[in-house]
């Protein structure tokens, strides 16, 4: 490679003063800018070195984290090199070097956040040897960042002397700060701490303000609405406004006590200003609405319920549980649906796009639908009609229980022929549940409930649960789900069957 | 290991051994007579299409080959500092940089005069500064001050200097292509022995003006030489991606072409002295330089998401045309240090500009609407403001 440059002290301080300027420090200049002018000087015992600044990856970013350091210090460099992935406000991109040399600092750690653009991140030198003079160096601290308008800035300040009207350094309002401004009866003088660039106020500005309680200057719409809504505001105090409370719960819980009086009739003033979290979705959460979309626009469902009497099934549960053997009610669905679908084999059965046709599955694998944090997952039973009640019942408490730790394995819940969705739990006497592709039919479970039969002319009170069956129309028919509806009720009511 | 790496590069450079004190005494095939400081240096074979390529011997001098050297450094340290100050948001805007490709310029600078026509496309800083132009100007052009080459009215992409018949410095893709071949006309047309130079891209050359050009230069001659800057990469399509015949040298059919190593100045520098010669008596010819930028497209595109990183360093390490010059010119007994001069020297140009349009005014509003027009005739012009002006002209405001 090239030999070493004798990169004169003049480089040094170009590259810093570049990033002093990209920082905007014209006023609050670092105390060794004042010789930047002099040539061919170098300065304190520094050898010469170049100080990288964050980099504006995309025109639009002001700053970035640091996602990753691909380099270590004393690590040599060439053009080309990347130095790290910065994550930027739209991609996560790579910091290439252009220059040669070693690594001598790095000064912001792995996963620094918010680092303005030009805020010192690297020292670079030319020879390995000088990487050691740097152990102990710290960036010149470039002037301060105009105050964050995050409320802590805002509450630190005296919340009631909070009004501090001092005009913002550029009077320019872009069409959303404005809107915002008229909204929470602002004004722009009492916008204290404009953070964009120029020291223009932006919208993000006005609602951290407005988060914050500051009060809006005499004057303006908000006034005569703040006079028509006093007589409304004791009312609406003693039942603390929605959307005003919800802003200042995003922020700090003390500015909201501080702030609350005030704030309440800012949210009766300001009308309906609703603030929001956004909750980014999880691949898991996305992929299960796209193939629940898919589900109801593709398949034609066919829709039956049946009641199933769960006297039989609560005697026999009393029964085990006296020989010491536990075993749910949904357990008892699981085996009555199983050996149903063993029955009605027309049941387990899915379409195949590709034939045009139903396909029997060989084996009756029947899935649960177990509720986690992050979504919805169906563990599965395979050959659930082979196994036993006992087995059923500890492999569902397994599966669900590992489900909701999120150590599920592929084989485990990818596949079955038959979902069974159990909301009986949640107090729900019926639902209709949405086919999970590529099974053809999925049952609901509702929650036992008192009814009254008759059996023999007299009225007998018992307990029993609705099922219904989302059934793909294509493989299922009328009479094809309510067979398979009436052996499984036959088996939910004459629990002695499953035992065979 | 130096010679190593050239012959690895695939342009059999230099295939001599001890170089004497200052002067070479050539050994291996490529052997022929030096004399005084001149020596030759055996090229990449050029690639032909409907012409006899010229010889592959290409003699230079040490002179000749330092001062080449030196622009092609100042062009280098030029860009990455644009690069730079790009990322510290002092350049604003459109910026494409030529890192990479500098040995094209430099060697159509080197074979042409200052009465030859060149224009370009936006990639066009260090054509400007080929062309005569200071690192200050360009410099302060890009960060929109008034000492720039237009003024700071430009930008990145419209440099100009006209009295080196430098035109530019043009936005639209591919519009350059038939407007360099109208200047070689006018060359023509009013008699002097000078040609026309077009430089366009990979992306551009499957645009339609340039058939016409190509057509319309064919039929009258016009002593212009189209030069396809193929760096392989439209923005970020590929080549084979975007053309059905990537063979650009081939592209003008019944007109004459010659591939040429991009990355190699002596090769660009002598075949377009040859297509000189032949363009002034023979009509149009396609240059395709097969070169390499090692940026983005421009400033906003990161440069990896089409193509691998290993794929740019490799290049850097095999096909630098910087480092190649700066091997050769160290096998042929330059002294090391007065390589790291020049190098110093360029560097501190680069430094300095930059310093100095930091800190230089940027243009005053008024000249936004200064020579707009030759004759404005009292019309009136509006500005962003909602107003109305009416633009001057002020045949004293010319460019530096």
């Amino acid at each position: 490679m090239s030999g070493s440059r004798a990169v004169a002290g003049l480089s040094v301080r170009l590259w810093r003063s570049a990033q002093a300027s990209a920082t905007g420090s014209s006023a609050a200049a670092p105390a060794w800018r004042t010789a930047s002018l002099q040539w061919g000087r170098g300065f304190s015992s520094l050898p010469p070195h170049v100080v990288l600044g964050m980099p504006a990856l995309s025109p639009t970013m002001s700053s970035g984290n640091i996602a990753a350091w691909h380099v270590k210090e004393g690590e040599e460099v060439s053009a080309g090199t990347v130095l790290a992935d910065i994550e930027t406000d739209k991609a996560t991109l790579a910091f290439e070097n252009q220059d040669e040399g070693f690594v001598a600092r790095l000064l912001v750690p792995d996963g620094a956040k918010d680092v303005p653009v030009g805020a010192p991140v690297a020292v670079i030198v030319e020879e390995a040897g000088q990487v050691a003079a740097f152990k102990d160096y710290a960036a010149p601290s470039t002037a301060p960042a105009p105050a964050s308008a995050s409320a802590s800035a805002a509450a630190a300040a005296p919340a009631a002397a909070a009004q501090a009207a001092r005009a913002p350094a550029n009077f320019r309002l872009g069409p959303a700060a404005r809107k915002a401004l008229a909204e929470a009866g602002l004004r722009l003088e009492d916008i204290a701490a404009p953070t964009g660039p120029n020291g223009i106020v932006t919208k993000e500005d006005v609602l951290a303000a407005v988060a914050a309680g500051t009060k809006g200057s005499a004057g303006g719409p908000a006034a005569p609405k703040a006079a028509a809504a006093a007589p409304a505001a004791p009312a609406a105090a003693a039942a603390p406004p929605k959307p005003a409370a919800a802003p200042p719960a995003q922020q700090q819980q003390q500015v909201q006590q501080k702030q609350q009086q005030p704030q309440q009739q800012r949210g009766a003033a300001a009308g309906p200003r609703v603030q929001y979290t956004d909750v980014p979705n999880s691949q898991v959460r996305r992929i299960i609405a796209k193939r629940l979309l898919e589900s109801k626009q593709t398949f034609p469902a066919l829709y039956a319920s049946a009641d199933a009497s769960l006297d039989g099934v609560q005697a026999l549960r009393k029964q085990l549980a006296a020989q010491g053997i536990k075993v749910s009610v949904n357990d008892c669905v699981v085996r009555a649906a199983a050996l149903a679908l063993r029955d009605v084999p027309g049941a387990n059965a899915a379409w195949d796009t590709a034939a045009g046709a139903a396909v029997a599955q060989p084996s009756v694998d029947v899935a649960i639908a177990v509720a986690t944090e992050g979504g919805l997952i169906t563990p599965i039973v395979r050959d659930a009609a082979n196994k036993s009640l006992a087995q059923i019942s500890a492999e569902v408490r397994d599966l669900a229980a590992r489900a909701r730790a999120n150590k599920l394995q592929p084989h485990e819940f990818q596949g079955g022929s038959f979902t069974i969705s159990n909301l009986g739990m949640y107090g729900l006497d019926s639902f209709c549940a949405i086919i999970n592709p590529p099974q053809a039919a999925i049952l609901a479970v509702g929650g036992a409930r008192e009814v009254v039969e008759f059996r023999g002319g007299e009225p007998q009170s018992g307990s029993a649960l609705t099922a219904t069956i989302s059934a793909d129309h294509r493989v299922f028919d009328g009479e094809l789900a309510s067979s398979f509806l009436a052996a499984f009720a036959r088996y939910m009511a004459h629990p002695v069957t499953m035992m065979t | 290991m130096a010679l190593a790496a050239i012959a690895a590069a695939g342009a059999a450079g230099r295939s001599g051994l001890l170089p004497a004190l200052g002067r070479a005494l050539q050994r291996g095939f490529a052997a022929s007579a030096s004399a005084d400081d001149k020596f030759t240096v055996e090229v990449m074979p050029y690639k032909a299409h409907k012409i006899e390529p010229p010889s592959n011997q290409v003699e230079t001098s040490i002179a000749e080959l330092t001062s080449m050297y030196e622009l092609m450094y100042t062009m280098r340290r030029m860009e990455i500092a644009a690069d730079m100050m790009y990322k510290a948001k002092l350049i604003r805007g459109f910026c494409h940089l030529y890192d990479g490709q500098e040995a094209v310029m430099t060697g159509i600078e080197y074979a042409i005069n200052r009465e030859d026509a060149v224009i370009t496309s936006y990639r066009d800083h260090c054509q400007l500064l080929a062309r005569g132009g200071t690192v200050k100007q360009v410099m302060a052009e890009l960060m929109g001050k008034a000492e720039g080459a237009t003024k700071g009215v430009g930008g990145s992409m419209h440099m100009y200097r006209k009295q080196a018949e430098f035109y530019g410095g043009c936005g639209i893709v591919g519009a350059q292509i038939p407007l360099g071949a109208g200047l070689a006309l006018a060359k023509k047309y009013e008699g002097k022995r000078n040609i026309g130079i077009t430089m366009y891209g990979d992306g551009a050359a499957n645009q339609g003006q340039k058939y016409e050009a190509l057509n319309m230069a064919g039929l009258w001659n016009i002593p212009v030489i189209f030069v396809c800057e193929n760096n392989h990469y439209g923005m970020g399509t590929a080549e084979w991606r975007a053309a059905k015949s990537s063979t650009f040298y081939t592209r003008g059919d019944y007109i004459p072409g010659l591939k040429v190593d991009g990355m190699d100045v002596l090769a660009v520098k002598n075949a377009v002295a040859f297509a000189k010669q032949h363009v002034l008596d023979n009509g149009p010819i396609i240059l395709e330089m097969d070169t390499y930028r090692y940026h983005g497209h421009s400033m906003s595109d990161p440069g990896s998401t089409y193509r691998t990183r290993d794929e740019i360093s490799t290049m850097r390490q095999e096909r630098d045309p910087v480092e190649r010059v700066k091997k050769l010119l160290l096998a042929q007994g330059v002294d090391a240090g007065e390589v790291k001069a020049i190098e110093k020297k360029a560097k501190k140009e680069v430094d300095t500009a930059v310093e100095e349009s930091k800190v230089a005014a940027p243009p005053p509003m008024s000249w936004q609407w200064k020579n707009v027009y030759h004759d404005p005739v009292g019309i009136k012009l509006r500005t962003t403001t909602g107003g109305y002006v009416t633009p001057s002209y002020d045949p004293t405001y010319t460019l530096p």
